[in-house]
């Protein structure tokens, strides 16, 4: 290879390295109101690095201090203080308050598992004094988001939160509803005759006045009080497939028939809609213009995360996970500051640089030009790992920054063998560039090895586990076949680098002293 | 080195017992007379709280709650502070993290400290209270998962090994997996390191890191029977060879975890001071230690072990 395609590649590579750098961590205004924020601004972060959103679930007659010193004296004397939490057992429904306990306590571990089946990246549900429930998930915000560069998607992940706070923690009965009073069933009706109405009204329940639509208009359950809703309802999951969030609800035959008729009745109705209600939350809106008769319904949701709320909180419900104590509605999610402190993503990135550079500049110090070909793999391979924590939407936390550096350590640890292999053969007197050939003919299968082994365990760890391992697992797949690419990328510019100058330069402080050897 | 180590090879591995079951004791001590076989951390252990709140109309940024807080609270020890800010339905929210040991008759008075200094700035709205948190145990689960992820890839490596190196080094690298891991736990229960979900991941790592290692070594030994120069050398001479010659790998690896760690940790300790910060780099660095002793020191000695079985059988 000439000196000049040499220098084209190598100037081509570098520059390509540098914009993709420019584009990955470098945010800036532009012009008055614009402004770029940078892929690194907008990877979603853990709780370690912008905090959580919680809330507390009071169950009726439970209230905190702050709503407390807001009642008037004569309002403060019917409760008691209970730790932090003041109670009003007549307002519970509730004989004494260790009864109330133990049916928060009860409630807390269904709440729980239902956090657990929705395989969030971290969260936390205690009880707090005994009498109120108070979950947490991270707020998912990106760095842009969260210092208020990015007021849309600060919106969008706190809602986001609050949803999957309100949805997970929803209590009472499961019901189908409607909003319309009466409905005039259509011709194709089999039941009734031709324009006959079925007057809604007759299903009254005690969530017909709870505001379930938020626009204060009545509901009315499709069925009568006395028929579990439950009961029609094999599973409820969701999954995505070609870009469709789907919730997904396996029908009991009791089901089947029951929502083949709720259904027909929906269609006829003006609004043409049955609303899947937990309590007075609502958590699904079908529109239906025709009758159903299968074993399944599927619906699609507008994200993942909102359909995968949808379907955890539903097939808990579904599966006797009901909540046994009625608790006041959850009128505001908080979101706390970064238990890392406020500069910990920033100074997390700093610290990722701080190490590349430290390994960059060991592998030029210690190799050489060939440790700055290995500098600049070392840089391709981070940059690899931010673009693909951007694409695949990966929460990075502690566990998911540790799994980058095990990435680059398995990089360091191929390359390291490559290089003892390298430095083995200079010192028989081999050429550099019959060295470099020779130690990556003899360490192909052993480099190839680690790769496998890593990438096997990758899959295991992503496809079985939940949450932050799972994401660890995830990022650990995409670096494995990164770093396998790169090995040999690498060994591509190495071939590049060394052409021009053949035979001139050393090794790791090895000398060429046989010439001729070139093979 | 290497040959010493191989030639003590027995008492290599005694240690490595010796280190879990010290683990292991002291883990089962304190389930039954502390707060558990692990330090379990903020994830799944139980909690005080001071919780803070002051109106909008009254503390309109939410700065004199974190004023009065701090002058309150800063001299109890909270291992976490959060501030949430108001909304149109709820106060600025001001909470300090302690944990269950924590005086409730000192957070008591601080709590009346905080009312007092209320009733001076006249602000009626605001309350303060101690709340105690129960956790809900339910996190075993996500490290039980974790766990037999990495009991699947582990037995996997080891299939891979039987048929690409010998039986002998799949059963090694096997033991290896266990080691590491059962090292991990032990080194957690005996510092008593607060114990995260991250450290199920640190699991996960320490184990990829040894099969890195392992794959380094157990290749180098191969390649060290396979040469035709080393047919009448000593089987032993040869395995601590290969561990002597990648002992610069694994030395390299585990130097340059440590030092990211390290670095990772000063800078989080600068946005965070406070020892709840460094729990999740210490539990990290022990899992840096278990590789380093497991693939520095057992595997070698394990293979040369099983390699003596073998010569002995044979």
């Amino acid at each position: 290879m000439s000196k000049v395609k040499s220098a084209i590649i190598t100037s081509l590579v570098v520059i390509a390295i540098i914009v993709a750098a420019v584009f990955g961590v470098a945010s800036y205004n532009i012009g008055a109101a614009g402004r770029y924020n940078s892929i690194a601004a907008n990877i979603p972060l853990g709780s370690e690095f912008t905090g959580y959103v919680y809330t507390t679930a009071y169950p009726e007659g439970v209230i905190p201090a702050d709503r407390y010193v807001a009642l008037t004296e004569e309002e403060q004397s019917s409760y008691e203080a209970h730790g932090g939490l003041y109670v009003n057992l007549g307002d519970s429904g509730y004989d004494t308050v260790e009864e109330l306990e133990s049916a928060v306590a009860g409630d807390a571990k269904i709440i729980s598992s239902r956090f657990a089946a929705r395989g969030l990246a971290d969260y936390s549900v205690t009880v707090t004094d005994g009498l109120a429930i108070t979950a947490a998930v991270p707020s998912g915000l990106t760095y842009a988001a969260y210092t208020g560069n990015s007021s849309v998607d600060r919106s969008n992940a706190l809602n986001a939160a609050s949803t999957t706070l309100g949805y997970l923690l929803a209590d009472g009965e499961l019901t189908l509803r409607t909003s319309d009073a009466s409905i005039t069933l259509g011709s194709d009706d089999e039941d009734d005759s031709s324009g006959s109405a079925v007057d809604m009204t007759r299903f009254e329940d005690e969530y017909t006045d709870a505001d379930v639509l938020g626009d204060g208009s009545k509901t009315y359950s499709f069925v009568s009080v006395n028929e579990d809703v439950t009961e029609y309802f094999n599973s409820v999951s969701s999954f995505t497939f070609g870009g469709a969030h789907v919730v997904n609800f396996s029908l009991t035959q009791t089901g089947r028939e029951r929502i083949n008729y709720i259904s027909t009745l929906a269609a006829s109705s003006s609004s043409q809609t049955i609303y899947v209600c937990v309590g007075s939350t609502r958590l699904l809106a079908i529109t239906c213009t025709s009758t159903i008769d299968s074993d399944t319904l599927q619906f699609t949701m507008e994200t993942a995360s909102a359909a995968s709320d949808v379907a955890t909180a539903l097939n808990s419900v579904v599966n006797g996970g009901k909540l046994s104590a009625d608790y006041a509605d959850i009128e505001s999610a908080l979101a706390t500051s970064a238990a890392g402190g406020d500069l910990a993503a920033v100074l997390a990135l700093v610290s990722f640089v701080v190490v590349l550079l430290v390994l960059c500049v060991c592998a030029a110090i210690k190799y050489k030009k060939l440790g700055g070909v290995l500098s600049m793999s070392f840089v391709i391979l981070s940059l690899v790992l931010l673009y693909a924590l951007f694409i695949l939407g990966i929460q990075v936390s502690y566990a998911v920054v540790a799994t980058c550096g095990l990435v680059l350590v398995l990089f360091a640890a191929a390359n390291l063998v490559v290089l003892g292999e390298v430095r083995a053969q200079c010192a028989k007197g081999k050429t550099m560039q019959a060295a470099v050939k020779d130690a990556y003919k003899r360490t192909l299968l052993p480099v190839l090895d680690i790769h496998i082994v890593i990438l096997v365990l990758a899959i295991f760890v992503a496809s079985v586990t939940h949450g932050a391992v799972a994401a660890s697992g995830l990022i650990l797949v995409v670096g494995a076949i990164a770093s396998y690419a790169l090995y040999w990328f690498t060994r591509l510019m190495w071939f590049v680098l060394s052409a021009p100058q053949r035979n001139k330069f050393a090794f790791g402080g090895f000398k060429r002293e046989v010439y001729g050897d070139d093979e | 080195m290497m040959n010493k180590i191989l030639k003590l090879r027995h008492i290599a591995l005694i240690v490595s017992v010796i280190i879990i079951a010290i683990g292991m004791a002291v883990g089962t001590v304190c389930h039954f007379v502390s707060n558990g076989f692990f330090n379990y951390g903020a994830e799944f252990a139980s909690y005080k709280s001071i919780q803070i709140t002051t109106s909008i109309p009254e503390d309109v940024s939410g700065n004199k709650a974190k004023k009065i807080a701090e002058d309150a609270l800063s001299s109890l020890g909270a291992y976490e502070v959060h501030f949430s800010e108001g909304t149109a339905t709820a106060p600025n929210t001001v909470t300090y993290y302690f944990p269950m040991s924590a005086s409730d008759d000192e957070l008591a008075s601080a709590v009346e400290d905080i009312k007092a200094a209320f009733e001076q700035q006249k602000m009626e709205d605001a309350s303060a209270g101690v709340l105690k948190q129960t956790a809900v145990p339910d996190g075993g689960w996500q490290l039980g998962l974790a766990a037999i992820a990495v009991s699947c890839a582990a037995f996997l490596q080891a299939v891979y090994f039987a048929f690409r190196y010998k039986p002998g080094m799949a059963l090694s690298s096997l033991c290896s997996q266990a080691t590491v891991v059962g090292i991990y736990a032990a080194l957690l229960a005996i510092t008593r390191c607060p114990v995260g979900i991250q450290a199920a991941a640190f699991a996960v790592v320490a184990v990829a890191v040894t099969m890195i290692c392992n794959g380094v070594f157990f290749s180098s030994v191969k390649n060290a029977f396979k040469d035709e120069s080393n047919v009448k050398a000593d089987k032993y001479e040869l395995i601590a060879g290969s561990a002597a010659s990648t002992a610069k790998v694994n030395i390299a690896v585990c130097v340059a975890l440590a030092v990211a760690i390290v670095i990772f940790g000063v800078f989080a300790l600068i946005a965070a001071p406070g020892a709840a910060t460094l729990s999740a780099y210490l539990a990290s660095l022990i899992a840096v230690v278990a590789c380093a002793f497991t693939f520095g020191v057992f595997t070698p000695a394990s293979y040369g072990l099983l390699s003596a079985i073998d010569k002995s059988n044979n």
